[in-house]
């Protein structure tokens, strides 16, 4: 191995471990109480043992815990006093200190991502992956309808059509925003529904439009003639002769989509309520506000982040395959 | 018409036209909504006591009030525009020719975590950057001052820094994505001509210049809408910095657009807005088309 190829691996390994570093400060912050945020840590750090001189009133709203759960796990029965120290508690009801403990220590450890969970992360993932999954699909399929009639520009307005997908790539969003929630939750009845996002999401864009009919240009035109003389029509042409062909260029186009779609953060705000949120917006809600709540607010960007990571690498060949095609090119 | 040209067509718009009713619907036609606004003092969608005012909703820009605000947002775009396409070189391109000349088994791992950033929100970048340059809770600062530097090095709080940070981190998160762009079109170039230029004698830096730049020119194109779509459109990592409370140095004309756009007249009115976002339209609309027509000649000539 020469020098000059040692320099450029050894260049390429730096970098990468930089890229790397702050994915692991994240998972280190997501487990460092907020206290203790103003403290370089490195590593998670153990956890204070818990004050028995502790409020109750403060301990519930400190770690975000159900009163009547806690009574129901600890066997209290009668009033239980929120002015009372847990030092009392203990000693009022004859609870172990150690079952108190021990009852306590996951909500202490895991604070963050508890908080982030009981806010409703996961009926906000599982939107996410509803919309995503049915705007890559259904975007894709009339992506390739779209495609199919404008590849090789056979008629002239054919041309207008393309040059008029093109000029999406330079509207602002924001300014055309508040229009399109007219009409879509005016109009059509779609407010606070998933069903505006798909449409928004599949509405053709410059760069589906681009992607599916270079591709579709570039199929020998032998092959749609031979099709033709075959007595196919052009759905048959489309499922038996184009579909097959649409591998990469469709790998291309979701490989760019899936990032912009589920990380679409101002559609959702706008179109959605707080309670069926996307991810992102989910996120922006604990973060993006005057919270200061630190320790959730990175529980939640970590765990927003790991089923998009997850997707990612298992889709990695296909995001390779996508990108060393060369098929997004002006 | 013949009778088989109508039946084409029908073909045409019954493929064509599931998705562009769509399209027209909700990008073209909002567009055309939007647009007459600017000639008017109207406030919100609920204002129906509008009337024309010409051109002042342009010209309130450059007056005070506004105009403090408007050059300040102005500016930060700008700058954060400029260096946010420097990085598109300085990460995505270098990585793309050290990847090219690396032919390693290794390839498929770096371009993996390389890639990887891209995955990460907008939101998330921006609350990441508050992660790690914060004053007084953010790791990298922390690190700095355990190190004995000063406390406070890099204050995302202050524009000079921010500026200086969010760039960096923009450029880091598309740095795959970049990366790709420019791998693609690197590996279009046929290896024949590579393998001349080096029996030829040519160096490294040479054949840069001489063979892979002309061959990357659609790349370069590509990279560089996609740059200035994303810098001058930038709110996603803004809103993640704070920038619609709290932060008023995170004010970039996105911000400025929706701050004014949907405050129902509290801070400005939607037409003022939309001027805003004409005003960043028509740079953005001219550069592109200039860039497509340039590509045209070249490959026509």
């Amino acid at each position: 191995m020469t020098r000059a190829r040692l320099g450029i691996l050894a260049a390429l390994a730096l970098y990468c471990g930089l890229t790397l570093a702050p994915f692991y400060v994240l998972a280190v912050r997501a487990f460092v109480p907020t206290a203790e945020a103003t403290r370089l840590h490195l590593w998670i750090p153990p956890r204070p043992a818990l004050e028995l001189d502790l409020r109750i009133g403060d301990l519930l709203s400190t770690y975000n815990l159900d009163g009547r759960e806690f009574r129901r796990a600890l066997g209290i029965r009668g009033y239980m006093n929120p002015q009372a120290t847990l030092q009392e508690l203990t000693e009022r009801h004859a609870i172990p200190e150690a079952m108190l403990r021990a009852y306590l220590e996951p909500f202490t450890r895991w604070n963050g991502i508890l908080t982030v969970w009981k806010g409703g992360f996961l009926s906000s993932l599982l939107a996410t992956l509803l919309v995503v999954g049915l705007s890559i699909g259904l975007g894709g399929l009339l992506g390739i309808a779209t495609g199919s009639v404008l590849a090789g520009f056979r008629q002239r307005w054919h041309v207008w059509v393309y040059n008029s997908y093109l000029l999406n790539m330079i509207i602002p969003p924001l300014m055309i925003m508040l229009p399109q929630y007219l009409i879509l939750a005016r109009f059509l009845g779609l407010g606070d529904s998933y069903t505006a996002l798909v449409l928004l999401n599949i509405k053709g864009t410059a760069l589906s439009t681009m992607i599916f009919t270079a591709a579709i240009a570039a199929i020998p035109k032998e092959l749609r003639e031979a099709a033709i003389i075959d007595g196919a029509g052009r759905l048959a042409y489309l499922r038996h002769v184009l579909l097959p062909l649409m591998g990469t260029p469709f790998a291309v186009y979701a490989s760019i989509s899936l990032p912009w779609q589920w990380n679409d953060l101002i559609h959702p705000l706008l179109f959605l309520s707080p309670g069926r949120y996307t991810l992102p917006a989910f996120i922006a809600n604990l973060g993006g506000g005057q919270s200061t709540n630190f320790e959730a607010i990175f529980s939640g960007l970590l765990l927003s982040l790991l089923p998009i990571l997850l997707i990612y690498l298992l889709l990695q060949r296909l995001f390779m395959r996508a990108a060393l095609a060369g098929a997004v090119k002006g | 018409m013949t009778r088989r040209d109508g039946r084409e067509l029908a073909a045409d718009l019954a493929f064509l036209l599931p998705q562009y009713i769509l399209y027209v619907t909700l990008t073209l036609l909002p567009f055309a909504v939007a647009l007459p606004i600017i000639f008017t003092d109207q406030v919100d969608f609920s204002d129906h006591a509008v009337s024309g005012v010409g051109l002042d909703n342009i010209l309130s820009l450059f007056r005070p009030p506004l105009d403090g605000r408007f050059y300040a947002a102005l500016r930060r775009t700008v700058i954060f525009t400029l260096l946010n396409y420097a990085m598109v070189y300085a990460f995505g391109f270098l990585l793309a020719l050290a990847l090219f000349e690396l032919k390693s088994r290794l390839l498929g791992l770096f371009f993996t975590i390389i890639y990887m950033p891209w995955m990460i929100s907008g939101i998330g970048l921006g609350l990441l950057l508050v992660m790690l340059f914060s004053p007084d809770t953010g790791t990298v600062n922390l690190a700095l001052e355990a190190l004995g530097l000063g406390s406070n090095l890099i204050n995302i709080k202050q524009e000079a820094a921010l500026l200086l940070v969010l760039p960096l981190i923009t450029g880091w998160k598309a740095a795959g994505f970049n990366m790709a762009i420019f791998l693609g079109g690197l590996l279009a170039i046929p290896t024949e001509t590579i393998e001349a230029a080096r029996i030829d004698g040519a160096s490294y830096l040479q054949r840069v210049r001489h063979i892979y730049l002309p061959q990357m020119v659609p790349a370069l194109v590509t990279a560089t809408v996609f740059c200035l779509v994303a810098s001058f459109g930038l709110f996603d990592e803004l809103v993640g910095l704070g920038g619609l409370y709290g932060n008023p140095n995170a004010e970039f004309l996105s911000v400025l657009i929706y701050k004014l756009g949907f405050s129902g007249g509290r801070d400005g009115t939607l037409a003022q807005g939309i001027a805003i976002a004409l005003v960043v339209f028509l740079p953005l609309l001219l550069a592109a088309f200039a860039l497509t027509a340039w590509q045209k000649r070249r490959g026509a000539g």
